[in-house]
């Protein structure tokens, strides 16, 4: 846990939606969660796709320093791009005018993501040996950017390490190989725990995933999209499979950007 | 040093303040209470009680249909409510939640530290998809900003033009004007846009895809006319 910074203003930036309410809720309830720890005079979201925009919630910050918390799941366009240009952000740590912005790296690069997803894993397969259940991390994948990989290939291989008594661990993607379609062959226990490595619940982990691994023969209807996580678990190919919600759902997300906020003091704040 | 928001809000309120959007703020006990234009003259007894900033973040979720809100001043806030917050931080982070950054467009703008971004300086600093958004004729920007920003679909007061210094003609002049100082005793907030939303930034890429298409199968139908297989 970081020591409270009384001076300093906290903004989470999310993705969000014109179409998809459930896109920035979480980023909303982490902010809420931290804000009611005390440990920033000021936290705000803002967000490429709603109110407040990014240059808008400068406007907000009313403290001489700001910490900024790309709420995304990985380095990329947005990151890196977007979000320094719609900020004005040059750097690490940029000179505004009215605040001094530090700019972390984004939240699900952290760590910390191990914790969540073990948390998360243990929960949607509640009561089942480790050792009799396959764990797919799966994230989108898209062959323009290999960091989009790289975040869940890093969990990968930390859960592998941590031995922690998974009868395996993938990675796995809707776009590109090892496909989350071919889910089946990729795995070999009779329980796989299926856990969405996305910001957000979507139609990604809604609709698409759950028609990729053969739980849905088609998208749900709007309706009734959070039942896909209710219905656990699904009989497939002989195999159990637990389906769990997008790992940025997770209350605990909100003790990763403060993780997040550590390393950035740790590694990059320059010296008062 | 700009000033803060928080005292800019108390001395708005103490002026007199009451109205900001669709919605009305009057004392209550040592809070606030919030309701809708709609229902100033309803027995509260009848509204829906609200007690927090994170419950009135979830009604302006939605429309009275159900149908989502992504333009927080979009004039369909739903009624039918009445929210107590308990002090002056509370009625700042729901006034946040209900018309995001509008407190903060205000201030900084009166306090000159914000200026507006022309509708071009904002599509010409687009990358990736929204790129293309710099293509936009003025004409299509007249016709698209005219008739997606009236305040039939949006409450906000547009205050950038075409390229800093091209007014938009079809929009009345109140549309358009900017406060050059506080509100009068008693007067509403407005709601200033300062920088053109991502709703009209995704317009603009379709108008202009669409015109883009439309040469294109003009050009093509041409070429095909002209030499005849």
């Amino acid at each position: 846990m970081i020591s409270p910074k009384p001076s300093s203003a906290l903004i989470l930036v999310g993705h969000g939606s014109t179409l998809n309410p459930d896109s920035s809720q979480p980023t909303h309830d982490h902010a809420d969660t931290i804000r009611r720890t005390g440990l920033f005079s000021e936290v705000h979201c803002a967000f490429w796709k709603e109110e407040p925009s990014m240059r808008e919630v400068l406007r907000m910050v009313d403290s001489p320093e700001v910490y900024i918390v790309p709420n995304f799941i990985s380095e990329g366009y947005f990151t890196q791009n977007v979000i320094p240009r719609e900020f004005g952000l040059s750097g690490r740590t940029t000179d505004l005018g009215h605040t001094v912005a530090h700019y972390t790296d984004p939240v699900g690069i952290h760590p910390s993501m191990t914790r969540l997803l073990l948390k998360r894993a243990a929960e949607v397969a509640e009561g089942i040996p480790l050792t009799e259940c396959s764990l797919i991390i799966v994230g989108h994948g898209t062959g323009l950017n290999d960091n989009s990989t790289k975040a869940i290939k890093d969990q990968v291989e930390i859960i592998r390490a941590m031995n922690c008594g998974f009868a395996e661990v993938i990675d796995a993607y809707m776009e590109e190989p090892p496909l989350i379609a071919d889910w089946a062959t990729l795995t070999s226990a009779p329980n796989v725990i299926v856990v969405p490595f996305f910001i957000a619940d979507g139609l990604h982990s809604f609709q698409d995933i759950p028609v990729l691994l053969g739980m849905e023969s088609e998208p749900t209807a709007a309706a009734s999209q959070i039942e896909v996580f209710r219905r656990n678990p699904y009989h497939l190919h002989g195999r159990q499979i637990y389906y769990s919600s997008a790992i940025g759902t997770e209350p605990l997300l909100a003790e990763v950007m403060l993780d997040q906020i550590a390393a950035f003091d740790t590694n990059h704040k320059p010296a008062a | 040093m700009p000033s803060s928001i928080n005292s800019a809000l108390a001395s708005w309120l103490a002026a007199g303040g009451s109205s900001i959007g669709e919605i009305s703020i009057t004392p209550h006990g040592s809070g606030w209470q919030l309701r809708h234009h709609a229902d100033s003259s309803t027995d509260p007894a009848s509204l829906k009680p609200l007690d927090s900033p994170e419950a009135l973040r979830e009604l302006a979720k939605w429309d009275a249909a159900g149908n989502y809100r992504p333009l927080h001043s979009a004039p369909n806030l739903p009624s039918g409510w009445i929210a107590s917050l308990p002090d002056l931080a509370s009625l700042r982070l729901a006034l946040d939640f209900l018309y995001p950054a509008a407190l903060a467009n205000w201030l900084r703008w009166l306090d000159g530290t914000a200026s507006a971004c022309s509708l071009r300086d904002t599509f010409n600093r687009q990358s990736g998809m929204y790129r293309v958004t710099g293509l936009i004729r003025d004409s299509e920007a007249e016709s698209l900003v005219t008739s997606s920003c009236h305040d039939g679909n949006c409450l906000r007061k547009v205050i950038w033009n075409l390229d800093g210094t091209t007014p938009w003609a079809g929009f009345p002049p109140d549309k358009t004007s900017a406060p050059s100082s506080a509100p009068e005793l008693g007067q509403p907030i407005p709601i200033l846009c300062l920088d053109l939303c991502p709703i009209l930034l995704a317009a603009a890429r379709e108008t202009v895809k669409k015109r883009m298409k439309s040469e294109s199968d003009a050009a093509k139908a041409a070429e095909a006319q002209a030499s005849p297989a």
